[in-house]
């Protein structure tokens, strides 16, 4: 009776509920009608256990630094200077859309303030240069994904939360396969470049220009080292790491590049106060969900359904991403995490997949469902500040979907790829 | 089943308490008939942490928990009674005095004190004895603990007692210790050896374990009072028996596991030092603040003091009177 | 009547939003300055400090509790909305009106639970410092009290556009 509430909690997805509702209302409709009332206050108390969780603060701060790098004009650094190394190639400005993302992946944790930063600048720029617009936006929105697998990331933050995993170990993890999507987004805009004879950005820069550029560049470059090096090398943790990177990014953004005024802070910190009380609402209502599929025991009966499927682990991890893929079309990474997470990775744990492996797996999965339509919250931002319509946005994508589905399979099926970092540290 | 039990256990399934719980189950639903079920939650799965699952024992949504002594510290102060230092002198002090009559009045306590929803069912262990362990040197008195920055959970008791021996006590989240060894932003810990040894400290450095044996590792048993007062008498009799046979698992789960540990220690070239009795006095003696700390800190304090030590020496005068009958 | 009353929560949520976003902002800064200074002593200094991380999560809970209800109003809370595109008019209308209701009543349930958690937060305090974490737990039902009375006016918004007398959403007026 009780296992009800995960078909409900679909329907009520698809009619338009939103989903902090729909993930609080469908276990708890079914409690009551399972006479389970009593367990109701439960799910109140693990909304608030959910969010009173210090691993979790790294996500505002993460934000908070990713909104002060982007308004401190450090964004404009890093696209000159992916300009100064690759902006003379054939498609050059759609190379240094990609490159910068990767740059700008090292600064922030959402792949939306990447699409939001990085897309408000180059989008413009692409058109003037004579690409369509919609291939601007498309390809603003595939690569920001990188955003979230490169580390820092929101994503497996919460991974990280939810299912006791180390989140250093999750960053190492992530370095080698994000820049694997980058480079994959690289060969088909290669491969593009030449059979539709795109436009070349600017000549080729001297080395002396390409040094003016890198020094312009090199303090905001300096963030991913401090944040990273630290969280790696064992001497922060990932909230201490986060916070150190908002000081970095105030102290750049107002006494180095002077790009943001004091009285401009009480604004961006609020910025960054709304867009994480929805996430830690949302991380929340999802930890109350999963005390319901731990009643019901509806994790166990899935796996052994699974299991009873099939047993060999390389078909399970095929069929497991498409499962995610379809979604990542659906539900935001976050909560899909949330929910999922506890169902599956047991199961794959089980049958012998490394746990931070198949966090990978899932996170860059979930990430690229950023981009997929109809529900990819990524699409909907390069939408708007582009002007172009989401659908035609959808289309263009297509090809660049296709490689970053062909990386998660080579994700999937070479471990190696995810887990030599973490290895090589001594953190798997 | 007339009774469906939820327990709830925040560990998992290497640890004492999985084990305690696991003949709890087995043996009440075989000796109530069918009458009792129970349901195993281990891990966070349906509550976090002490404050949270207490609550949710409250409520009813949970019907049994179990919690160390500083997981319930800022809801009922005095149970830290049991982390004072130095008070039991070996296991089976230790199991004679929580086999009788001060796990009986504790159980007043707390069910006065939580408006007759908690009750206490009994008190087990959780991962033996707290020893003092270190990555500096060899500790054989409290003097050589000076100036050792000793990671402690955030709670008075732990940091009074690493301040009374002459350590500064730092808090570091649990998760976060080993890289804290490795980078030295922490020397040292007070901790069972089986937690050591699981995770794997003495590759990050913690190599001297000195026996000291500060705090029995207490483990609160709690069962929602009304869910055991709305059970008939014969059933209440069977889970008594259960938490019984639950205590007496979790007494021997620790000193069968820790041996493993223990040679893991040595063949990881961990050093291991057994203080003195004259040493271990001299323990007692600089942990002294600590107890003043309680009796002026913790409501009704002098009175817990008072009652563990009464008990404790009632259970060594009923110890010694076996040595004498055991020994000749 | 009804656009009075409607105009009159909307009047009050701005003010909401307002006061919450005049406090939000310090408390993210506090966030951030308690953790500094964790680091700080732990890693300078040498000697940690017992209490900046459960501050610190207490104040973001306030911060969430704070501005949870704007974000709330101003459309933050993301749906699949793909469904109402294919709808007629009326209906999609009173789809939305009673997911509307749903959303309300499941905030004013969490209110009531909210102030029973408060309540019962009394009988423990923080950890790390000298205070009843009721005042913590106090957060949860400002932020779903608050979602409450902007529910309201989304209800009320829906109802008014069912019959077409109104704003059929307040996302066009909000902050
Ligand atoms: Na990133
Ligand atoms: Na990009």
């Amino acid at each position: 009776m009780l296992t009800l509430f995960l078909p409900l909690f679909l329907i009520l997805l698809l009619i338009g509920m939103p989903v902090f509702f729909a993930t609080l209302f469908a276990p708890a409709s079914m409690l009551l009608v399972a006479d389970m009332a009593r367990d109701v206050p439960m799910l109140f108390r693990n909304i608030y256990n959910g969010i009173d969780s210090f691993p979790l603060m790294a996500i505002p701060f993460f934000m908070l630094a990713g909104e002060l790098m982007n308004k401190g004009g450090i964004t404009l650094q890093l696209v000159n200077f992916s300009q100064a190394f690759i902006g003379h190639v054939r498609g050059g400005l759609a190379h240094v859309n990609i490159m910068s993302s990767m740059l700008f992946a090292g600064l922030s944790g959402s792949a939306v303030a990447d699409t939001s930063a990085i897309g408000s600048m180059l989008i413009p720029a692409m058109e003037k240069n004579g690409y369509s617009r919609k291939f601007a936006a498309a390809i603003t929105a595939a690569s920001s994904v990188i955003g979230p697998i490169i580390p820092p990331s929101g994503i497996m933050i919460i991974y990280a939360y939810t299912m006791e995993v180390s989140v250093a170990a999750l960053f190492a993890a992530g370095v080698i396969p994000g820049m694997l999507v980058g480079l994959g987004l690289m060969g088909v805009t290669a491969i593009m470049a030449k059979k539709y004879d795109f436009p070349i950005a600017s000549k080729r820069k001297t080395w002396p220009e390409r040094a003016v550029a890198t020094k312009h560049a090199i303090l905001p470059l300096m963030t991913p080292v401090i944040i990273l090096g630290g969280i790696l090398g064992g001497i922060f943790t990932p909230t201490e790491a986060s916070a150190i990177a908002v000081a970095y990014a105030l102290f750049l953004s107002l006494f180095v590049m002077r790009t943001v005024k004091f009285s401009e802070l009480p604004h961006l910190l609020n910025q960054s106060a709304k867009g994480s009380a929805v996430v830690l609402l949302l991380v929340g209502s999802a930890i109350a969900f999963k005390t319901v599929v731990s009643l019901s025991h509806s994790a166990e009966q899935l796996a052994a359904w699974v299991l009873s499927v099939s047993d060999n682990p390389l078909m399970l991890l095929f069929l497991i991403n498409i499962l995610l893929f379809v979604v990542g079309m659906f539900l935001d990474a976050g909560p899909a995490i949330i929910i999922l997470g506890p169902i599956l990775a047991p199961i794959f744990i089980q049958i012998g997949i490394d746990p931070v492996h198949f966090a990978i797996i899932m996170s860059v999965n979930l990430t690229v469902g950023l981009a997929t339509p109809p529900m990819g919250l990524v699409l909907f931002v390069a939408s708007s500040v582009s002007g172009e319509r989401v659908e035609s946005i959808a289309r263009s994508i297509l090809p660049f979907l296709a490689v970053e589905i062909a990386v998660i399979f080579l994700i999937t099926f070479f471990p190696p790829i995810s887990m030599f970092l973490p290895q090589l540290l001594g953190l798997a | 089943a007339d009774f469906k039990l939820r327990a709830v256990a925040n560990s998992n399934e290497n640890d004492e308490d999985y084990d305690g719980l696991v003949v709890f189950k087995d043996f009440v639903e075989a000796h109530s008939n069918g009458k009792v079920s129970v349901d195993l939650f281990i891990g966070t799965q349906l509550c976090a942490n002490g404050t949270e699952c207490m609550q949710a024992l409250e409520d009813g949504s949970v019907d049994i928990y179990i919690s160390t002594s500083g997981g319930v510290a800022n809801m009922f102060p005095y149970v830290q009674v049991l982390d004072l230092p130095y008070l039991l002198r070996d296991d089976r002090v230790a199991e004679t005095v929580l086999t009788g009559d001060f796990t009986r009045e504790m159980r007043k306590s707390i069910l006065a004190d939580s408006d007759d929803k908690i009750r206490l069912m009994t008190i087990g262990n959780t991962g033996g004895w707290r020893n003092f362990a270190n990555t500096k040197r060899t500790v054989k008195e409290p003097k050589d603990m000076d100036g050792l920055k000793i990671r402690t959970v955030v709670a008075d008791l732990p940091q009074e007692l690493v301040k009374a021996l002459g350590a500064s006590p730092t808090p570091i989240p649990w998760p976060e210790l080993f890289t804290s060894f490795q980078t030295g932003v922490v020397e040292g810990s007070k901790n069972g050896i089986t937690d050591i040894m699981g995770m794997k400290f003495p590759e990050a450095g913690l190599k001297y374990v000195t026996l000291d044996g500060h705090a029995y590792m207490s483990a609160l048993w709690y069962m929602n009072n009304d869910m055991f007062m709305d059970m008939p008498e014969d059933v209440r009799k069977v889970v008594v028996d259960g938490f019984s046979a639950l205590q007496q698992a979790t007494f021997a789960s620790p000193k069968r596991k820790s041996i493993k540990a223990y040679q893991e220690f040595s063949e990881a070239g961990g050093t291991l030092y057994v203080p003195t009795p004259e040493q271990k006095t001299m323990f007692k003696d600089s942990a002294a603040p600590v107890y003043e700390w309680f009796k002026t800190s913790v409501k009704d304090g002098e009175k817990w003091i008072t009652l563990l030590n009464d008990e404790a020496a009632k259970a060594e005068a009923d110890i010694d009177k076996a040595y004498a009958a055991d020994l000749n | 009547m009804l656009e009075k009353a409607h105009s009159g929560l909307g009047w009050v949520n701005q003010l909401f939003a307002k006061i919450g976003a005049s406090i939000a902002w310090v408390l993210v800064a506090l966030m951030v300055a308690s953790i500094l200074l964790q680091v700080f002593f732990r890693y300078i200094l040498n000697d940690a400090l017992p209490w900046p991380e459960e501050v610190a999560r207490a104040l973001m809970i306030w911060m969430m509790a704070l501005v949870a209800a704007s974000a709330y109003r101003s459309g933050s809370f993301v749906a699949i909305e793909m469904l109402h595109d294919y709808l007629p008019n009326k209906v999609r209308h009173f789809l939305k009106l009673i997911l509307a209701v749903i959303a309300m009543l499941i905030l004013y349930r969490l209110t009531q639970l909210g102030i029973d958690f408060f309540e019962r937060g009394f009988r423990t305090r923080a950890a790390s410092f000298h205070l009843s974490r009721a005042w913590i737990y106090l957060a949860m039902p400002v932020c779903f009290g608050s979602m409450f009375v902007v529910s309201l006016e989304l209800v009320l918004a829906e109802f008014l556009g069912l019959f077409n007398r109104g704003p059929n959403s307040v996302k066009d007026d909000a902050c």
